[in-house]
């Protein structure tokens, strides 16, 4: 199985994430989509006249879109036919959200490339779009949550919440922070905790805790570390508190705790 | 963009601005540097010009532009110094891989010193140019070199699960860094492949803005094996998970001023570029209020 592949698509990522998901081997096809617009080249657009990344090779059967390749994905080789449910209403409310996710969220994978190729916009329409579109997603799973079901569109993770996570999960980088939206912070989390799961760069795995320690100790760390303009500043950032995003306070605080080791100093020291 | 007051020492120094190849004989593209807003045009004859843009839509043609490593170079004032010497660029062992232009919303200082902090390699990149378990930062040797004018960090050591695109397994990699002005800074290191050769990575930032930048890089590599796109792909990635972090790095402006920090070996690059920046008596995207 070959995939047209660019490593900092968001589209492609949704790809390959279910394929981690899934444990299907795969080959990418590694594609200069920026600088070199491969996805334009004459080649690419004869396997695909949209001239679109994802696009994918299963023994020469060739889909693109990366919604339409989750749903190939799912159907063919999910056996347990969980991340795509085929009772009639459960499969609509799946396609509903993939059409969300490929619709509704698209403007913040344009905000986001937008910016990172250099073509910043002031006032970027796309950024005020996606905006309403993850307020619209905040709400759903806020609800979901309050019937007691952790995901999108069922009781257990979908394609729609694959299609979904990678846009969601990128907002920071297209200028959207997550910090107004705790509903989606908790679904992002639960989701980089399922068994498979993969990073793209933007996109940091759950902390790894190297002391067991509890939220208090945690929070200590993080003020000195706050507090002091940050041990590893330059990774870190000079950060201000409160104000810079809750990816950032999660890496700060992994590294207080990688800091306070190898340092030794302790936590509790007054300031 | 009306006369406005600019900062003197910001408009004496050289800036990448662009990729040569990006503008065709006939073409012209417009871009900002340090506020302004440039049109690069290449006549028909393949010679690039450049032109500051007024308020109104007049044009003030600028002197000091010279395509060089491919790369088109600009300076808005008169340049107090010659651009940056990277004989590598001609050897014709090495691959020139251009990773063409990426936007980061913060000042080039701190693309800068991102770039030539060693310390965050375990956490940023972690499985690449670092892991978890060789998070220690070893001492190494800060210096300055060409009358002050460059700052350099050297016989910097570290485990690097995969150093390069072409790394087979981990290996202790000897890094060189060149900072040669507050936005341009280049790092010499081992080759895997090419033993006792170094690879280079050139880091050209264009500050747009006080606190937005491009950022032009080239690698130059020795790599037999890999496609260019494999290893566009692995620089692609690296620098991605930079910008992430880059992007959430608060005040903007760089702070030049000492702050209460507790030094590590780690931050002598860091301290050492701040200082040197204080003291150039450069403006222009750093914060210079007292903590
Ligand atoms: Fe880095």
């Amino acid at each position: 199985m070959k995939l047209y592949d660019y490593i900092l698509d968001a589209d492609c990522y949704k790809v390959r994430l279910l394929l981690a998901f899934l444990r299907v081997p795969w080959q990418p096809v590694k594609l200069n989509v920026h600088p070199g617009r491969d996805h334009h080249a004459p080649w690419f657009r004869a396997l695909n006249p949209r001239g679109e990344i994802p696009l994918l090779d299963d023994d020469g059967f060739i889909v693109g879109s990366a919604e339409a390749i989750l749903v190939y994905l799912a159907t063919r080789y999910d056996e347990k036919r969980t991340w795509l449910p085929m009772t009639p209403t459960s499969m609509a409310t799946v396609m509903q959200w993939l059409q969300f996710a490929s619709g509704d969220l698209a403007p913040l994978s344009r905000a986001r490339m937008r910016d990172l190729t250099g073509q910043m916009l002031q006032e970027d329409p796309d950024r005020a779009q996606g905006r309403s579109a993850l307020e619209i997603l905040e709400d759903h799973l806020c609800e979901r949550e309050l019937l007691g079901d952790e995901w999108v569109a069922a009781d257990h993770p979908t394609i729609a919440d694959v299609a979904i996570f990678a846009p969601t999960a990128l907002a920071e980088e297209a200028g959207l922070s997550l910090e107004n939206f705790p509903a989606i912070w908790r679904w992002v989390d639960r989701m980089r905790r399922l068994p498979g799961f993969i990073v793209m760069p933007g996109i940091f795995p759950v902390p790894l805790l190297k002391h067991d320690i509890g939220p208090s100790l945690a929070s200590a760390i993080l003020c000195r570390c706050i507090v002091t303009n940050s041990v590893r500043k330059s990774s870190a950032g000079d950060c201000s508190f409160p104000g810079h995003g809750l990816l950032a306070t999660e890496r700060v605080l992994n590294q207080a705790q990688d800091d306070s080791r190898r340092m030794q100093f302790s936590p509790f020291v007054p300031i | 963009m009306t006369d406005k007051v600019l900062d003197p020492v910001a408009l004496s120094d050289w800036y990448v601005v662009a990729t040569a190849s990006e503008i065709e004989p006939g073409r012209s593209e417009q871009t900002r540097l340090l506020g302004l807003d440039v049109v690069l045009r290449r006549n028909t004859e393949g010679v690039c010009g450049a032109s500051l843009l007024a308020g109104d839509g007049a044009e003030r043609p600028m002197t000091s532009i010279v395509e060089r490593y491919g790369l088109i170079w600009l300076c808005l004032g008169t340049p107090r110094r010659e651009i940056i010497a990277i004989p590598e660029f001609d050897e014709s062992q090495r691959r020139v891989i251009r990773r063409g232009r990426i936007g980061v919303a913060t000042s080039g200082q701190r693309v800068i010193e991102n770039f030539v902090d060693l310390s965050h390699f375990s956490f940023v990149h972690t499985g690449t140019l670092g892991g978890y378990d060789n998070a220690e930062v070893p001492e190494y040797r800060v210096e300055f070199r060409e009358d002050a004018t460059e700052l350099w960090a050297t016989e910097c050591r570290f485990m690097q699960p995969k150093a390069s695109a072409a790394a087979g397994a981990a290996e202790d990699v000897l890094y060189d860094y060149r900072i040669w002005s507050p936005y341009i800074s280049v790092i010499y290191k081992d080759s895997l492949v090419c033993r006792g050769k170094k690879d280079l990575i050139c880091l050209f930032v264009q500050p747009l803005e006080e606190t937005v930048s491009v950022v032009h890089s080239c690698a130059l590599v020795h790599d037999e094996t890999n496609s260019d796109n494999h290893i566009l792909h692995f620089y692609h990635e690296i620098f991605a998970q930079d910008r992430s972090v880059l992007i959430q790095q608060l005040p903007k402006k760089l702070p030049v001023k000492p702050r209460r920090d507790i030094p590590t070996i780690s931050d002598a690059t860091s301290i050492a570029y701040r200082r040197w920046l204080d003291k150039s008596g450069l403006e222009f995207g750093l914060d210079r209020s007292l903590p």
